[in-house]
């Protein structure tokens, strides 16, 4: 008998009769079709949960090689030109800046970036003033030279003991001494360069 | 058992329709039907076996992801509280540090010189070494160090000894020889 509908009735669409030899292996094309978009999209997410976890090693280990490049850099940074006392002091010493140069250097644009790294500063830690930062007003009565910050000024600090050194006058005497002060050379690195 | 007359005019669903479908089917891959039962077909031993291995599958994949896990989240954190780096530039940065001693100002290393040769002034160079020490190293409950020692000596005579803190079995430490006989030895505890 033919049917007089005009759509087609659901069990056509979806035939839910599965006995039928013919209907039976439909049945099973069906359930092979979703056994395997269940696999494949178990399989997706299995990926997926792979490739977060990769990618969360490689940023693990460019954090690595930053920091190490930033150790290498905060060891060596004190003899740097920039810095480093040279012979102007006692008798050449090794980790020794010069502070009168760390304040130059403090406002040269030209340097924002070449070294690679978030911040620098150098922070007095014997003897202590009042833990202000140093400017041309208040310079050497101070203890925080900023001389590079990043726009972020955050990040991991690495740091490294110096002596920050100047050249002082007796008042009385008019003898200029070298006055040499125990300082900490901090570089900051990944807060935004 | 098997129904083999009907007299339905519709076909039944029998078990003779199951043993000339279901059992002759020869999936290698587990059906639908083991992980969501439709319950339109009587239960086989067939589909059971399915389930069981699908379950299986499930198991497996679970215990392999559970050891990539375990591999994968296992820290590698192998910071240190102090590198060594660190010691060596203390000694070398504290050496330089001027003090004010007899109207005159020297460095902590021509104090130490002073006070091995002529005896004087040992008593002004353990004071600003213990402060210097206090100012760079602080021990607190809170502070990953534990605590400090230094000492400066020359084969003879100890000029110098200052110790803060516990002692524990890690630590890292740094010795120079400030002249042809002094030896300074520092070593911090973590």
């Amino acid at each position: 008998m033919k049917s007089k509908r005009s759509t087609p009735a659901l069990t056509s669409v979806v035939n839910f009769n599965f006995c039928p030899k013919s209907k039976l292996s439909q049945v099973k094309i069906q359930q092979t079709a979703f056994m395997l978009i269940a696999v494949t999209l178990f399989f997706i997410l299995i990926g997926l949960f792979v490739l977060g976890i990769v990618y969360s090693g490689i940023k693990k280990t460019a954090e690595n090689l930053d920091e190490k490049n930033v150790m290498l850099l905060v060891s060596k940074l004190a003899s740097s030109p920039e810095f480093s006392c040279g012979g102007a002091f006692n008798s050449g010493e090794i980790n020794c800046i010069d502070a009168d140069k760390a304040m130059v250097l403090k406002d040269k644009k030209e340097y924002n970036g070449f070294w690679g790294v978030s911040a620098i500063e150098i922070r007095k830690i014997y003897p202590v003033n009042e833990g202000q930062e140093c400017s041309i007003e208040n310079y050497p009565e101070c203890d925080l030279i900023k001389i590079y910050s990043g726009e972020t000024g955050q990040g991991n600090y690495i740091s490294n003991f110096v002596s920050l050194c100047r050249k002082e006058k007796i008042e009385e005497t008019e003898r200029v001494y070298d006055k040499c002060e125990l300082a900490k050379l901090l570089v900051a690195y990944g807060g935004g360069e | 058992m098997i129904k083999r007359r009907n007299n339905r005019g519709t076909r039944a669903l029998t078990s003779n329709w199951k043993d000339k479908t279901l059992l002759k089917s020869k999936r290698s891959t587990p059906a639908l039907t083991s992980a969501v039962n439709f319950n339109f077909c009587p239960k086989s031993k067939r589909s059971q076996e399915e389930m069981v291995g699908f379950a299986v599958i499930i198991v497996i994949v679970a215990v392999i992801i559970l050891v990539f896990l375990g591999f994968a989240l296992q820290k590698n954190d192998n910071k240190e509280i102090i590198e060594s780096y660190e010691i060596e530039s203390f000694i070398q940065a504290m050496m330089q540090v001027t003090i004010d001693y007899n109207y005159q100002k020297i460095s902590i290393r021509e104090l130490i010189k002073e006070c091995d040769f002529y005896g004087d002034g040992c008593e002004e160079l353990k004071s600003e070494l213990e402060k210097v020490l206090e100012q760079s190293w602080s021990i607190q409950e809170a502070s990953k160090i534990k605590g400090y020692f230094l000492k400066i000596y020359t084969p003879d005579k100890e000029i110098l000894n200052i110790t803060k803190g516990n002692e524990s079995n890690t630590y890292k430490g740094y010795s120079q020889k400030l002249t042809e006989d002094v030896i300074i030895v520092f070593q911090v505890f973590y």
